[in-house]
């Protein structure tokens, strides 16, 4: 019969939460009071979601409606927020040929793919199947274990990735991205 | 001044390295992980989809388990080589039908357990297939996918890296400011959607490398089994004995499901290897206060219920594991989490579309400008809705489907890639922003022209709405669009 209070009490708290913190935001010293109360409201927000559903769909609602209701405020400020003339910093094309259309830029950029998709994604392939390994013969339990692994090997392929784009000598990212994916290749042998 | 006090600060160096990862991945992948935003969009109304497709199918809140038995056994007996598997499909509330599915043929049946049409929904399938596989060979395509999903993933680490000023420019919208404007609406909303985003690209990325992770640690460690290391999480099957036998009991373990567990909703029953020794009988059944898919209840030949497979109840592993598929789909809460998903997907259009429309920006104000690649992305953004809703068009006059639908859609955004090479970025968003509105007014009269008000408004009225929600939006874009032309030649 009082199925609704909850979600209700979910959304009030959630809004309050946005409220606060979105008002703590504007102020020029920092209020520590609505920063606190904001995100005290929005761990109410969190439980009263979590009571209704089960453990693990009540916190996921509660995640979708506190971003919601932040969409909501953010569309709101983008429509009233003032228009203010600015310099315009898009300077005219000084030079409208195509850069970077080079051989050297689209040779860095294939090698760079290739680094990106291929050699990441076979260090973080080879880490995740050791580390797999690595659980077992510790006697991890098998579906916790490969669910690690399965976590493992995207979140670890992404940061290669993020980690190729970030460093900027080649020879050092090539050698490192190599290592990562032969040695853990190396020990998995010993792990069976 | 000594050398020392020119360098950069540290942080300025992290943000400008961090920024530069952020733009090379962006710009390698870009286009293809904004097929994938676009597609799986469109995928979480899949159920609503096939549903408008097909709108004179015989719909039912719920079948007896003997009509549901009655239809399996029609199907099955119809077959004219034997199935290794027969499911059938019960009634949701997004897609209220029961479906009779073997290897080769799908049916509707009717709520007395008589067979109806054949089942057919070519669009939503040329869609599904585009965001699982980029309408490639099954686990090439999963694999490229799922790689897809850790560049996206990349790119959401490296873009809260090279973002500082996060908690300072929390809600901050410079409106009107050229370029500012659009940096404040990638940031903002790649900030605020990040626990949507992340999740996503990080379950379709578990999802399209499951495979290939399989196989590898299977050859480490499984002599390339890959069945065992799967079979702990979601069950193993007995082994195949092809010997004939009578089909297993249907109605009875169904019987079982609606007394037994009454709080539980049966979404699918699936009969292994049917009419052989070796046939074994599994319904899924939904838990509606989880974020799982379900659980697989097991039975024997004669009916007899054996126990659950233990996602809903099992290991964390399974619980986790029987989350993911959801998590990614948005299926787990109904049409109000349907919205939601619909709102977080547009959002991560605009991300991945405002995103390199900065990074050309940018190149233009360091005179490096790219007018050709900057018009090729233009055709991208524009060009692959204009396709997806001429293919929808297409396939509504029920003439086209399967591989055409595949060829029209990448002939066809080809060409718009190959315009970017006569056309400016303007022209190119202006003919793809009113191929995308003469495409919806096509597929929606042609739609009407063959299904009538009934049709529209009837079975699939959901979608219906949805569309012309697209239409009018089109309309605003394209009207706000001319104003400003219109207005920028007036100030001229």
């Amino acid at each position: 019969m009082y199925e609704f209070v909850w979600p209700l009490l979910g959304t009030i708290s959630a809004v309050f939460a946005v409220g606060l913190l979105y008002h703590s935001w504007t102020k020029r010293s920092r209020s520590w009071s609505h920063v606190l109360g904001g995100w005290f409201l929005a761990v109410i927000s969190l439980v009263s979601w979590t009571q209704t559903s089960g453990i693990d769909k009540g916190p996921a609602k509660a995640i979708v409606a506190f971003i919601l209701i932040v969409l909501a405020v953010l569309a709101v400020l983008a429509y009233r927020g003032p228009v203010k003339k600015r310099r315009d910093i898009e300077r005219e094309a000084t030079q409208v040929k195509e850069a970077g259309s080079g051989f050297k830029i689209w040779v860095l950029r294939g090698y760079n793919f290739v680094l990106l998709l291929l050699i990441s994604g076979l260090a973080a392939m080879s880490i995740s199947t050791a580390a797999f390994m690595a659980g077992r013969a510790l006697s991890a339990e098998h579906t916790a274990n490969l669910t690690v692994s399965m976590f493992l090997f995207p979140i670890s392929w992404a940061i290669f990735s993020v980690t190729t784009g970030y460093v900027r000598q080649p020879l050092v990212k090539s050698v490192a991205l190599c290592v990562f994916a032969i040695l853990p290749a190396i020990l998995i042998p010993a792990l069976q | 001044m000594d050398t020392q006090t020119r360098k950069p600060k540290t942080s300025a160096k992290r943000v400008a390295k961090s920024l530069e990862a952020h733009s090379l991945i962006a710009v390698i992948f870009g286009a293809l992980i904004y097929i994938l935003a676009v597609t799986g969009t469109l995928s979480v109304f899949n159920h609503d989809l096939q549903r408008w497709e097909q709108p004179n199918a015989p719909e039912m809140q719920s079948i007896s388990p003997n009509a549901a038995e009655k239809a399996a056994l029609a199907v099955f007996g119809s077959e004219a080589n034997p199935s290794t598997h027969l499911y059938i499909n019960f009634p949701k509330s997004d897609l209220p039908r029961t479906v009779i599915t073997t290897d080769t043929q799908a049916f509707f049946a009717n709520t007395d357990g008589s067979i109806a049409d054949k089942e057919s929904f070519p669009w939503t399938e040329f869609l599904l297939d585009l965001h699982y596989h980029l309408h490639m060979p099954q686990i090439l395509g999963l694999t490229v996918v799922g790689a897809l999903g850790v560049m996206l993933l990349g790119l959401s680490m490296s873009g809260l890296l090279a973002h500082p000023r996060i908690f300072r420019d929390a809600f901050t919208f410079r409106r009107g400011a050229g370029r500012l404007t659009k940096v404040d609406l990638h940031n903002r909303l790649s900030v605020w959607t990040l626990p949507f985003h992340f999740s996503n690209a990080l379950t379709g990325a578990i999802l399209g490398l499951a495979s290939i992770l399989a196989f590898a640690i299977a050859a480490a460690g499984f002599n390339n089994d890959t069945d065992a290391v799967f079979s702990p999480v979601f069950g193993g099957e007995p082994a195949i004995d092809e010997a004939v036998a009578p089909v297993a009991a249907i109605a009875k373990p169904l019987r079982y499901m609606e007394e037994s567990f009454p709080d539980l909703n049966a979404a699918y029953f699936i009969l292994h290897d049917p009419g052989t020794a070796g046939q074994h009988v599994q319904v899924i059944a939904e838990h509606p206060d989880r974020l799982i898919f379900g659980d697989y209840y097991n039975f024997d030949v004669a009916g007899n219920y054996k126990g659950n497979t233990g996602i809903s109840d099992g290991t964390a592993g399974q619980q986790i594991t029987g989350a993911v598929y959801n998590v990614h789909f948005g299926n787990w809460g109904g049409l109000p989490v349907k919205l939601a998903y619909l709102v977080f997907g547009i959002a991560l259009c605009t991300i991945i579309a405002s995103g390199l429309s900065i990074y050309f920006s940018k190149r233009r104000s360091n005179g490096r400008a790219a007018p050709r690649l900057e018009a090729a992305w233009s055709a991208v953004i524009w060009g692959i809705p204009a396709m997806l809703v001429f293919t929808f068009a297409a396939a509504l006059t029920g003439q086209v489907a399967g591989m055409a639908l595949i060829v029209i859609f990448w002939i066809g955004l080809l060409l718009a890639i190959t315009l970017a090479f006569l056309w400016s970025k303007e022209r190119i968003a202006i003919w793809g922003q009113s191929s995308i509105l003469a495409g919806l007014i096509l597929a929606l009269s042609i739609y009407l022209g063959r299904y009538g008000y009934e049709g529209l408004l009837g079975a699939g009225s959901p979608l219906s709405a949805l569309l012309v929600f697209g239409l009018i939006m089109m309309t605003v874009i394209i009207s706000k669009n001319s104003k400003s032309r219109q207005l920028a030649t007036t100030n001229s």
